[in-house]
């Protein structure tokens, strides 16, 4: 397919069209954070971000969303389901957000079983997706198998030349995007092409820096559960929910019935197997009673499960969960074990 | 000069060997040279890791949870306050806990850190503190920044650089900053209006994520049910993203703090949309040391802010 280019001056153009057909939504900054949120008219996205603080996954799955709501009624009990999908489109997204969304993709259809609430919003979602200009403090995204160029999972993927993008359609949805506002497109020209893959070529010299080893990822996952290394980490483990909802391939999450006056709404909202009441059952039993077993299953699911259930890594290497108050960094734990081959 | 490395590891090596503890809770280096992690030593080999420098934040005490047997732990000023707090609240006996205190001039921040700095942060060589300058070697040599600069807000208004409750001390005593009895920090809410702290809270509770890293970092919230987490009778709505739980949590959280906050910042360091945490507790904490003359952990001796009266408390209605 020939690639596209955009001049920078053009993008609203674009944006705008996009708006008029789809809610769009991008990175923007909301007192110091940045996260994806619903342009509004005269909104403008901010491009020059690392990664959004919070990741892409909420557009899709929210923190905590309506499931279904109902009303007493003198005629009975009114259920009514809740559906807030619409058309979107998903702008600038970075190549390991993007990538995230295959693991939920997988997760949300496991054995054939779709979540509606995901299944509707994502089949009507396109993914435009921003290739990183300097890698983000702390991504390892090549190293836990993303693509940093063309992402798995985009429909259309843009890539920075100073004045302009260098477009690459990459679906029949891609394509869509694009033909709604053809005029602010134009071929791209030999050197614009050159441009963009030095830009790519210089990205992943800088990515090589921070690169990590997480081949054979279920065998490191169970060497580093046997190691030295693992009691000092669960042992420090706060068991906050830090890890999992800023993941964007984590996808746990409780359902709890809110009722108020006659009427109420069953929401669901992230949770996450760190948490101390995650497996605690009714009349106080818990699977799960320290951070240890806890960190476990987080380990095992990311990089055992995973792979062996749905086929990918638990991880796209983003790199957010260094946020941990404790200095709890899995990945680099894991990388670091030495794996034994086996007798 | 805060870099107690040596004698952390040379008093923590002892303790172990003599048998005087089971175990040394203190730091060790983290994944870069300005982070360090929760270190738990339980033999002689185990200190070998233990560091005490300017990365060294985070409050230890949160790890005491009724320890059967007796455990030390490197404790700041902070930490202090908090571990005397938590043994008045009986979640520890004093008799099993050695304060290993050492004395401090504040800790880092790493976001004011690494927004000083301009250069990526894998490129951070060293870090390590000469008079009262923070410097950090760089790819092109080193960057000195004055300390005040680039520690927690809150260590900039520290009473307790000296530990007030300990059983030893490392380092020389350090006297309290001269700001400590004031709340200079406040300053910029105190210029609002109502209406005006209402939409500042507002925009920050709007970020919370609902992760209780805040909760879980802190010594002082060790309810074995925390009230957010409870479903009969419902105290505050459940996820993520939405301001009216938000707001509950939030402040449902300072509330319970008041008077039991040692100012440690941990809460504020952990949370992961930075999320001003250390502003409504030290709005907290004005508000009631202006009123009952309290300030949480100071003195083994004192009694909970909860359970004290005094006819001055008279004076608490002026303050609403
Ligand atoms: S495990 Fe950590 S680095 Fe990997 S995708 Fe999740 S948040 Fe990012
Ligand atoms: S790692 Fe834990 S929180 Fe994340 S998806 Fe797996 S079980 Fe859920
Ligand atoms: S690993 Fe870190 S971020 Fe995850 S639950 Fe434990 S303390 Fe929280
Ligand atoms: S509320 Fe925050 S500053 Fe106060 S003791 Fe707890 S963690 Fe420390
Ligand atoms: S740490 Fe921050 S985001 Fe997490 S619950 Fe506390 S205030 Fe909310």
């Amino acid at each position: 397919m020939d690639r596209l280019k955009i001049l920078k001056s053009r993008l609203p153009d674009w944006l705008g069209k996009l708006r008029a057909q789809a809610a769009v939504y991008a990175p923007v900054e909301r007192a110091g954070v940045t996260c994806f949120a619903r342009l509004a008219p005269g909104d403008e996205p901010q491009l020059d971000y690392g990664n959004t603080d919070t990741p892409l996954k909420e557009v899709l799955f929210p923190q905590t969303e309506c499931l279904i709501t109902w009303q007493r009624t003198p005629e009975g009990l009114q259920v009514q389901e809740v559906d807030t999908s619409e058309p979107t489109v998903i702008f600038g997204a970075r190549p390991c957000d993007v990538t995230g969304l295959r693991f939920l993709d997988r997760a949300f259809r496991l054995g054939g079983i779709e979540d509606p609430y995901w299944v509707r919003r994502r089949d009507k979602t396109t993914v435009i997706s921003l290739v990183c200009p300097h890698p983000v403090p702390g991504c390892f995204g090549p190293s836990a198998g993303v693509n940093e160029t063309s992402p798995e999972g985009a429909d259309v993927v843009l890539t920075d030349i100073g004045s302009a993008y260098v477009v690459e359609v990459k679906s029949e949805q891609g394509q869509a995007a694009v033909d709604l506002a053809s005029d602010a497109f134009t071929s791209a020209a030999e050197e614009d092409l050159i441009a963009a893959r030095e830009a790519g070529e210089t990205l992943l010299a800088e990515l090589a820096e921070q690169a990590i080893d997480l081949e054979e990822p279920e065998a490191r996952a169970k060497a580093f559960l046997q190691s030295p290394a693992w009691e000092q980490v669960w042992n420090r483990c706060l068991s906050c929910g830090i890890c999992a909802f800023l993941c964007p391939t984590c996808h746990c999450f409780d359902i709890c019935d809110q009722s108020c006056r006659g009427g109420g709404e069953r929401i669901r909202c992230y949770d996450t197997c760190s948490s101390k009441i995650y497996t605690k059952q009714a009349g106080g039993h818990n699977a799960r009673p320290t951070a240890k077993e806890r960190l476990t299953q987080r380990v095992m699911h990311k990089f055992s499960y995973g792979p062996e259930r749905l086929g990918v890594l638990g991880c796209v290497g983003c790199g957010r969960c260094r946020r941990c108050p404790v200095d709890i960094d899995l990945q680099l734990e894991l990388s670091r074990v030495e794996v034994k081959e086996p007798v | 000069m805060s870099n107690h490395t040596d004698a952390v590891r040379a008093r923590a090596k002892q303790l172990l060997e003599s048998g005087e503890v089971t175990r040394v809770i203190g730091h060790a280096r983290g994944t870069t040279p300005y982070r360090s992690r929760p270190h738990f030593a339980s033999s002689p080999e185990q200190t070998d890791a233990l560091i005490h420098d300017v990365s060294c934040g985070s409050n230890l005490a949160v790890y005491v949870s009724k320890p059967k047997e007796r455990v030390a732990v490197i404790a700041k000023g902070c930490d202090a306050r908090s571990l005397a707090t938590i043994i008045h609240e009986g979640q520890a006996e004093r008799g099993n806990v050695l304060i290993l205190g050492v004395s401090c001039e504040g800790k880092l921040d790493e976001g004011r850190l690494l927004r000083k700095l301009d250069f990526p942060p894998r490129q951070v060589k060293s870090v390590r503190e000469e008079g009262d300058e923070v410097v950090v070697e760089g790819p092109a040599g080193d960057v000195r920044l004055p300390r005040d600069d680039v520690i927690m807000v809150n260590c900039t208004y520290c009473r307790a650089r000296t530990p007030a409750v300990s059983d030893e001390l490392i380092g020389e005593p350090v006297p309290p900053r001269e700001e400590a009895d004031q709340y200079p920090d406040l300053g910029g809410l105190d210029a609002m209006s109502e209406a005006g702290r209402a939409e500042f809270w507002r925009a920050q509770f709007e970020k919370c994520i609902r992760c209780y890293a805040c909760r879980n970092a802190c010594p002082s919230c060790f309810c074995p049910e925390c009230f957010v987490d409870e479903y009969h009778p419902q105290w505050a709505l459940h996820g993520g993203g939405q301001f009216r739980g938000n707001w509950m949590w939030n402040v449902g959280r300072a509330q319970h703090l008041a008077g039991r906050c040692s100012a440690c910042g941990s809460c504020q360091r952990g949370c992961p949309v930075d999320i001003p945490l250390m502003l409504l507790n030290r709005w907290m904490e004005r508000a009631t040391n202006q009123a009952f003359d309290h300030l949480a952990g100071m003195s083994e001796q004192q009694k909970q802010l909860a359970a004290l009266f005094r006819k001055s408390e008279a004076k608490a209605s002026e303050h609403g």
